[in-house]
């Protein structure tokens, strides 16, 4: 912990003010070159902390990082995790306001509906699966509401409540057990043409890893996962930058399809 | 025809030659920057008859450029101001030696600089021929498909292919391909959705899926149709084994790495090279 009380309570209403506002704000590593993680999930919870007060209720988490070429386009080789709220949910083929965002991108991952708590000794993979209710496609639509023209690092990311902006829900739901995820495959296209494909092993060799991670990280700090939380387990593919007018549409193989419009 | 005869029949011919002397070769396009794609395919033609003359059979034919992936990584990396059109894949030859049987290895020093691809690999179970063949005739005459690995052996040196007509001449890399063992309709997997994974040594290094074969791997079967028929005026025999391009990008070759391709629904293929 570098920063203040008043810097880091600063620097949560100045990001929640950029993402009701749909303003750009200056990532705080430039203010702050010396803050660290602990900062950054401080400011992040500042952030959470002022959308409950404004009356969101929280879906769940979702993890950012995931995969190798979102950190490779990033530069950075951990994972990193934000809160996601119930009223930032759209229904699959939903049209979605691109002025509410600062620089919209959209990225296609997995989410997990738990049933059970995550609690107690190190979570594994398997204990993940045995807790989980539902698998379903989902598209999320991140918002990057710092500014591009300084550096940014993975702790302003953390900061800003690892740039989660709304999210895209399937329709239809899979057992856990029912498919390998990590053989997905994500034929992901954006304006009907394809942009990218991968599949479900490029989010930390599974996505069920990916949220084993998050369990252990809550775990850790005494706040476990708990039974009705939805998790989105981080993308497969880099995303896509999106303006009104785009549509993205992600097909999951057996898993179905889920797409948006921007207007 | 803007070329000669005789100087492609010995662009050809020195193509073959560093494959089976297992040499590099220096770029053609240098010296004769007019050749063309049409005159690429002529001399893969001259090429393929001097084989075939030698005895050596035709078990089928490769794609190149066919993804996303791929096109990327050839534009990046591989050529010099080779322009690749998306709706138009290469297109080479597959001759019986290249085979690997299911339980070979792979040995390094029979290559020059090896690289290697999973694939689908679709197999005929009759004669696809002219213009007018799509993705659903693809499907039609397929008897399965399986997945593979291709071993691709640009002949050029330090694997730089330039120009329109230097690949192609080169028979698009083509040195080797292995076949997986479960076979399937290709009515019975998902074309488009089934999740490719590679790994190289136990660790990932490729995350794709079928579709990242120009949407769905038929449609490249369809084109290495449309090309052969415009090209040679010549047909896909019934049996030809179709190797439909690299879903991830390709992936250097060393000794002693032990490569798996994991395909959704279709099983696994591996090979160890030593």
């Amino acid at each position: 912990m570098t920063m203040t009380m008043e810097e880091i309570q600063e620097q949560g209403r100045l990001h929640y003010q950029s993402i009701q506002a749909a303003v750009p704000v200056t990532p705080p590593s430039h203010l702050y070159p010396k803050m660290d993680e602990e900062d950054a999930y401080a400011i992040a919870g500042e952030v959470v902390r002022r959308y409950l007060e404004d009356g969101y209720t929280v879906a769940g988490k979702k993890i950012g990082l995931t995969s190798s070429a979102m950190r490779r386009l990033g530069g950075i080789y951990e994972p990193d995790y934000g809160v996601i709220f119930n009223e930032c949910c759209y229904a699959n083929e939903g049209e979605v306001p691109a002025a509410g965002f600062v620089q919209p991108a959209v990225e296609a991952e997995l989410g997990f509906r738990l049933k059970a708590d995550l609690t107690g000794r190190e979570i594994t993979p398997e204990d993940v699966l045995r807790a989980t209710e539902y698998v379903v496609p989902c598209l999320e639509l991140v918002d990057v509401r710092q500014r591009l023209d300084v550096p940014r690092k993975v702790f302003d990311s953390i900061a800003d409540n690892a740039s989660f902006g709304a999210f895209v829900v399937g329709d239809t739901p899979v057992r856990p057990y029912a498919i390998d995820f990590g053989l997905v495959g994500y034929v992901y296209e954006h304006n009907n043409r394809q942009a990218e494909v991968s599949c479900g092993a490029a989010v930390l060799d599974h996505p069920v890893k990916a949220v084993a991670w998050l369990a252990n990280r809550f775990r850790e700090i005494g706040q476990p996962l708990r039974a009705g939380e939805f998790i989105l387990s981080g993308s497969a593919i880099a995303m896509e930058t999106a303006a009104a007018g785009d549509n993205f549409r992600c097909r999951y193989g057996r898993l179905g399809e889920v797409s948006v419009n921007f207007v | 025809m803007s070329v000669d005869k005789k100087i492609l029949e010995e662009l050809a011919h020195i193509s073959l030659e560093g494959e089976r002397g297992n040499y590099e070769i220096e770029p053609f396009y240098t010296k004769y920057p007019e050749l063309d794609r049409n005159d690429g395919y002529q001399a893969q033609k001259l090429r393929l008859d001097m084989q075939l003359s030698e005895g050596q059979r035709r078990v089928g034919f490769k794609l190149g450029g066919t993804s996303l992936a791929k096109r990327k990584q050839v534009a990046l990396e591989l050529t010099s101001g080779a322009y690749i059109p998306p709706d138009a894949p290469t297109v080479g030859q597959l001759m019986d030696y290249m085979r690997l049987e299911e339980d070979a290895e792979l040995v390094l020093s029979e290559y020059i600089h090896p690289k290697l691809e999973a694939e689908l690999a679709f197999v005929l179970d009759r004669e696809l021929f002219g213009p007018n063949v799509h993705a659903p005739d693809v499907m039609m005459a397929t008897a399965y498909v399986t997945p593979a690995f291709e071993i691709i052996d640009s002949r050029f040196r330090d694997f730089k292919m330039g120009g329109k007509a230097d690949a192609i001449i080169d028979n698009v890399s083509s040195r080797g391909f292995k076949l997986g063992r479960v076979r399937k309709s290709p009515f019975d997997v998902d074309m488009t959705g089934m999740g490719v994974r590679t790994s190289f040594n136990g660790a990932f290094t490729g995350y794709s899926a079928a579709g990242a074969v120009m949407g769905h791997p038929a449609r490249a079967v369809a084109s290495l149709c449309r090309t052969m028929y415009e090209q040679w005026n010549a047909g896909l025999p019934a049996g030809s084994i179709i190797l439909t391009g690299a879903i991830c990008p390709s992936h250097v070759l060393t000794r002693g790495d032990r490569v798996i391709s994991d395909f959704e629904g279709l099983g696994s293929i591996w090979v160890n090279v030593v």
